[in-house]
C-alpha cells in the first residue's frame, strides 16, 4: 500500500488514475441531428489512495464520466488510464456502486455480495466467508439472508457497497450512492463510508451533487459545470481523519461549502438537446 | 444506520369488545369468508333449482348423485385419459414455449423470423384450425395433444419473450460492471427476471389447455367428448353438471398448484409474497 496522500498532485507520473481530454457526446435516439455534449475536454489525475469527489449540477455528465472510468461506456475521444493502462471495458479492479442499489431481487443480501466474487472464480465456502465478512463490515451481519425487498433503501445501498468491496478492487467508483436515502440515514452512511474507507484507503471516485457530502468525505473535490461538463475548479480538503460530525460546523467547512457553491452557481444554465 | 425494530403497536387502539373478538378473527380468515360466500351461493342455487324444477336445474343432491354415477359407469376413467392427453400437450407447450420465448426475447433475429408466425397464430381463432388438425392427425392422441399444445403454447412463448425483454438494463449493466460474461448474465440476471412472466404465461396457458381439451373432445365426439355430448343430448343434467363441476375443480386446483409452485420458486417476488 502506498503512503496515504490526501493532497492532489499534478501529473508527475505517479498518478493512479489519469483522465486525459475526454469528450463524450450523446446523439438523440430518433433525431440524429440532436446532440448533447455531456463531457468537454475533461482532464484530471488522481494519486492512489485518494478520495476524490466530483460535484456538479444534475445532468452535467458526472455520472457519464464515472461510467467511462468503469468502462461501461466509451469516450468519443481522449484517454482514461488506470495504473498506466487504458480502460478497455469493465474490470474487477474497479468496484462500482450505483445510485439505485441495482441488487438482484432474487438473491439474498449475501448472494448479492457474492456476485462479483463468482466472476473471480471464488465459490462455495470461500465465497460465503468473504461475503459474510463484507456484510459485517457494512453493519449488515444479521441480514445476510434477507431479500433486497425486505431491506430499507439505506440497507440496500450498504449491500451494494459490500458487493463492490467484496472483489477487493484497487478503486471504488461511487455514483451518487446516497442520493436516494433520507437525510439522517445519509449522514450515518457518510460517516460509515469514511470509517470503511480508512480501513484500507482505496482510491475512490465519488460522484455527488451534495456539496457538504463531497467536502466531508473527500481529499479532493472537482467541480463540474453544467452541460457540457467541464472541470471548473479543484478544491483540496485537508481536515484530519477520521472526521466527525463536528467539522461540519467549523468555519473552514463553511468556507469550503461557500467556495464550491459559488463555483457551481456560475456554471452555465441547463442546456438540453440543442 | 439505525435498523428499524419498531415492534410497538399503534398508539391509538380501540378497546376490543369482549366476546365479539372470536367472531372478528374468524371473519378475517379467508377460508371462513369463502365458506360463507359459497354456502350462500349454494343455498341460492338450491332454492332456484327447487323453484324451476329438475327439467331445468338439478338439485345439489342430484348433482352429487350424478357424480357418483359418473364414477360407476366409467365416465370418469374416460375423462382421466383425456386429462392425461391434455397434460402431455400442456407439458409439450411448456418444453417448446419457454426456450422459444427466451430465444425470441433475447435475439432480434429470432424475433424477426418467428415473431410473425407466433403473433399471427396468437390472434388466429384456433377453433378454425381444428378441422385441419383432424384431417392431418385423425382422431387419436396426436390430434388431442396438438390442440392442447396450440391452445397453450402462444401464451407461454409471448409471455416468456416479454419477460426476457423486460429485464432491467441497469441490472445488466451491473452484471457487466462486475465481470459477468454474457452467458452468466443470461443465467443469473435475464432468466430469473423473466421467470415470473413465464410462469404467468404458463398459468394462462393452463386455463387455455383445459378449454382446448374440452373443445377437441367435443369436435370429434368420441370417448370423453361422446360422453359430454351424450349427456347433453339426453338431457342428463345431474351427470352433466357433475362433470362440469369436476372439470372446473380440476382446473382450479391445478391453477392453485401452479400459484403455489410460483410462490415456492420466486420467494423474492413481491406480488406473491403477501398473498
Amino acid at each position: 500500500m502506498p503512503e496515504p496522500n490526501h493532497t492532489p498532485t499534478p501529473s508527475d507520473g505517479s498518478a493512479f488514475l489519469e483522465v486525459r481530454n475526454v469528450n463524450k457526446t450523446f446523439t438523440h435516439a430518433r433525431n440524429k441531428s440532436a446532440r448533447m455534449q455531456a463531457l468537454k475536454d475533461v482532464s484530471f489525475t488522481m494519486k492512489p489512495g485518494t478520495f476524490l469527489s466530483i460535484v456538479g449540477p444534475s445532468g452535467c455528465g458526472k455520472s457519464t464520466l464515472l461510467r467511462l472510468i468503469d468502462g461501461l461506456q466509451t469516450a468519443d475521444s481522449g484517454e482514461i488510464l488506470i495504473g498506466g493502462r487504458p480502460v478497455r471495458g469493465p474490470g474487477l479492479d474497479r468496484g462500482l456502486v450505483f445510485q439505485s442499489p441495482n441488487l438482484l431481487p432474487w438473491r439474498t443480501a449475501i448472494g448479492n455480495v457474492g456476485f462479483g466474487l463468482e466472476s473471480l472464480g471464488i465459490r462455495g465456502a470461500e465465497k460465503t466467508k468473504r461475503a459474510k465478512a463484507l456484510l459485517d463490515t457494512v453493519g449488515l451481519a444479521d441480514f445476510a439472508d434477507f431479500y433486497p425487498s425486505q431491506l430499507s433503501g439505506g440497507m440496500q445501498q450498504r449491500v451494494g457497497l459490500a458487493r463492490a468491496l467484496a472483489i477487493d478492487p484497487a478503486m471504488l467508483l461511487m455514483d451518487e450512492p446516497f442520493a436516494a436515502v433520507d437525510a439522517q440515514t445519509k449522514l450515518v452512511l457518510q460517516e460509515e463510508l469514511e470509517r470503511i474507507w480508512l480501513l484500507d484507503e482505496k482510491s475512490v471516485v465519488f460522484i455527488t451533487h451534495d456539496v457538504d457530502e463531497a467536502i466531508f468525505l473527500s481529499d479532493v473535490v472537482l467541480v463540474m459545470s453544467k452541460s457540457p461538463g467541464e472541470i471548473i475548479d479543484t478544491v483540496t480538503v485537508d481536515f484530519p481523519r477520521p472526521r466527525n460530525f463536528d467539522i461540519r460546523g467549523s468555519a473552514e467547512f463553511a468556507a469550503l461549502v461557500r467556495r464550491l457553491l459559488d463555483a457551481l452557481r456560475h456554471t452555465r444554465p441547463a442546456g438540453a438537446f440543442e | 444506520m439505525s435498523i428499524s425494530t419498531d415492534t410497538a403497536g399503534p398508539l391509538v387502539e380501540s378497546a376490543p369488545s369482549p366476546g365479539r373478538t372470536w367472531l372478528k378473527s374468524l371473519a378475517g380468515r379467508r377460508w371462513f369468508r369463502r365458506l360463507v360466500v359459497w354456502s350462500f351461493l349454494a343455498a341460492v342455487y338450491q332454492v332456484v333449482a327447487y323453484i324451476v324444477g329438475p327439467f331445468y336445474l338439478p338439485t345439489l343432491q342430484a348433482i352429487i348423485g350424478g357424480a357418483i354415477d359418473l364414477g360407476r359407469d366409467g365416465s370418469l376413467t374416460t375423462m382421466a385419459s383425456a386429462l392425461v392427453q391434455m397434460v402431455i400437450g400442456f407439458a409439450l407447450s411448456i418444453v417448446v414455449g419457454i426456450p422459444l420465448g427466451v430465444a425470441m426475447g433475447a435475439s432480434r433475429l429470432v424475433d424477426y423470423v418467428l415473431g410473425f408466425y407466433v403473433k399471427g397464430m396468437f390472434v388466429t381463432s384456433l377453433i378454425a384450425v381444428l378441422p385441419l388438425l383432424i384431417i392431418v392427425f385423425g382422431f387419436g392422441l396426436a390430434y388431442r395433444v396438438s390442440v392442447v399444445f396450440l391452445f397453450a403454447v402462444f401464451f407461454i412463448i409471448l409471455n416468456t419473450a416479454a419477460g426476457v425483454r423486460d429485464v432491467d438494463p441497469q441490472l445488466v449493466a451491473m452484471g457487466r460492471a462486475f465481470g459477468a460474461s454474457r452467458w452468466r448474465r443470461a443465467a443469473t440476471i435475464t432468466l430469473p427476471s423473466a421467470l415470473p412472466f413465464a410462469i404467468a404465461g404458463i398459468r394462462i396457458g393452463l386455463a387455455n389447455a383445459f378449454g382446448g381439451m374440452i373443445l377437441a373432445e367435443l369436435w370429434i365426439a368420441r370417448d370423453f367428448g361422446q360422453i359430454m355430448l351424450g349427456l347433453a343430448y339426453n338431457r342428463d343434467l345431474p351427470k352433466f353438471l357433475a362433470l362440469l363441476v369436476i372439470v372446473t375443480l380440476l382446473a382450479s386446483f391445478s391453477a392453485a398448484g401452479l400459484k403455489a409452485f410460483e410462490k415456492w420458486l420466486t420467494p423474492w417476488s413481491r406480488s406473491t409474497r403477501d398473498r
